[in-house]
């Protein structure tokens, strides 16, 4: 993604948009920088990210906004479906794993945190596994594949997932309106020992 | 998120739509954006009770109360901290969580921890001054305030807590640093261990 520091004027305006009387210390002009991104899967809306550099590690917040109305991302679906279902979001083959990329890094979810694994050089948190795990990531890892079903309906995704340490190979199913359902998990660990979790829908 | 730059023209271009998002008198159309948890207060007590068990985690909720140090709880999947220019202590929780996890209970330890390092003037000097220094000095706060949960999951060997909080240790990528607080490491081994080498 590819993020533009916004000048200070506009960097105020976005500022004083998104803070809140309850907690009016968060974010000082003074102190923060406000970025925004393109989002590819996205027509009109941009993901902002608000920064206060005032402590370390600094306080960044995000945003999804077309630049009147912020909806601020706080980890729920609530917000990527509000403006979903503002006709905002133009999925297609290409673009689909961005969506689910940016989808599971701003959702959380009662399991933990997800991360897709699209090329596994890329994921330096994968570092943090052990020995065997690691190896069987790059041994097994498939690049995702994707599925369009029923012309742009839907799509399903089949991709290697970080969850909690854990590493699965999920079916992922995306409606048009950016819901994202997780159909099937298989543990990739050594013999890639089956499990099947209840479909969770996010 | 690889990339950052400043971009005039998306800058303006982005002014442009705020402007005409804000009115011309700059009216706020976001009023009343909700930070605070729903669950705030419940994960504040729990966290706290924990604490309580301990007795460094008495010492810095009571210089908390006695300083009447706000504490926030706001929705987010951010970083948790103290916040030294307002003087509040903020926790990024996800919406879903009703109750204080270990995660949270260390983040409150290391963020008890900063605020208290204000009080006694162990300040971050400017980095506009001496970037060096900055990051010394940074590095040492965040590495004193991680002993501070080490010594808080020490005190609490003995209870129902201390195996889980070990994993979050672990989680949060602290457990190098217990291992060598545990073995009474010097000051340099504790830095190493903070630093991975």
């Amino acid at each position: 993604m590819h993020w533009q520091r916004l000048d200070r004027d506009t960097s105020v305006k976005v500022i004083d948009s998104v803070k809140s009387d309850a907690n009016a210390g968060m974010f000082s002009a003074g102190t923060s920088e406000v970025k925004r991104a393109r989002a590819l899967f996205y027509k009109d809306y941009f993901i902002y990210q608000v920064t206060n550099f005032a402590s370390l590690p600094s306080f960044s917040f995000q945003y999804l906004s077309d630049g009147t109305f912020f909806h601020y991302l706080d980890g729920t679906e609530e917000p990527i479906h509000m403006v979903n279902d503002k006709g905002a979001l133009q999925l297609d083959r290409h673009n689909i794993l961005a969506y689910l990329d940016f989808y599971f890094a701003n959702v959380s979810f009662e399991e933990g945190d997800i991360t897709l694994i699209d090329n596994p050089n890329d994921m330096p948190i994968l570092d943090s596994l052990g020995p065997d795990a690691y190896d069987a990531v790059f041994r097994d890892h498939t690049p995702p594949l994707v599925h369009e079903n029923n012309g742009l309906d839907s799509f399903t995704i089949e991709s290697d997932l970080y969850n909690e340490g854990q590493l699965v190979r999920a079916k992922i199913e995306v409606s048009a309106k950016g819901r994202v359902l997780i159909k099937e998990q298989k543990m990739i660990m050594h013999e890639m020992v089956a499990m099947r979790a209840p479909e969770t829908m996010m | 998120m690889n990339t950052d730059t400043t971009d005039n023209n998306g800058a303006n271009e982005a002014g442009s739509t705020l402007r005409e998002g804000f009115g011309d008198k700059g009216t706020n159309v976001n009023a009343g954006m909700a930070y605070g948890h729903p669950h705030g207060e419940a994960i504040i007590e729990g966290a706290k009770e924990i604490l309580g068990e301990s007795e460094t985690g008495r010492k810095l909720i009571s210089v908390q109360t006695h300083h009447n140090i706000p504490i926030q709880i706001v929705k987010g999947v951010g970083a948790s901290g103290f916040n030294p220019q307002s003087g509040v202590i903020y926790i990024q929780v996800t919406p879903k969580t009703k109750l204080a996890t270990p995660e949270i209970t260390l983040e409150l330890v290391k963020a008890l921890r900063e605020a208290d390092q204000e009080l006694i003037g162990f300040t971050a000097p400017d980095p506009q001054k001496d970037l060096m220094e900055y990051a010394t000095v940074m590095h040492s706060k965040t590495l004193d305030a991680i002993v501070y949960i080490c010594t808080v999951v020490k005190e609490l060997t003995n209870s129902s807590h201390y195996s889980v909080l070990l994993d979050t240790l672990e989680k949060l990528g602290h457990i190098n640093v217990y291992k060598a607080y545990e073995a009474n490491a010097s000051e340099e081994e504790l830095f190493d261990a903070y630093a991975g080498i």
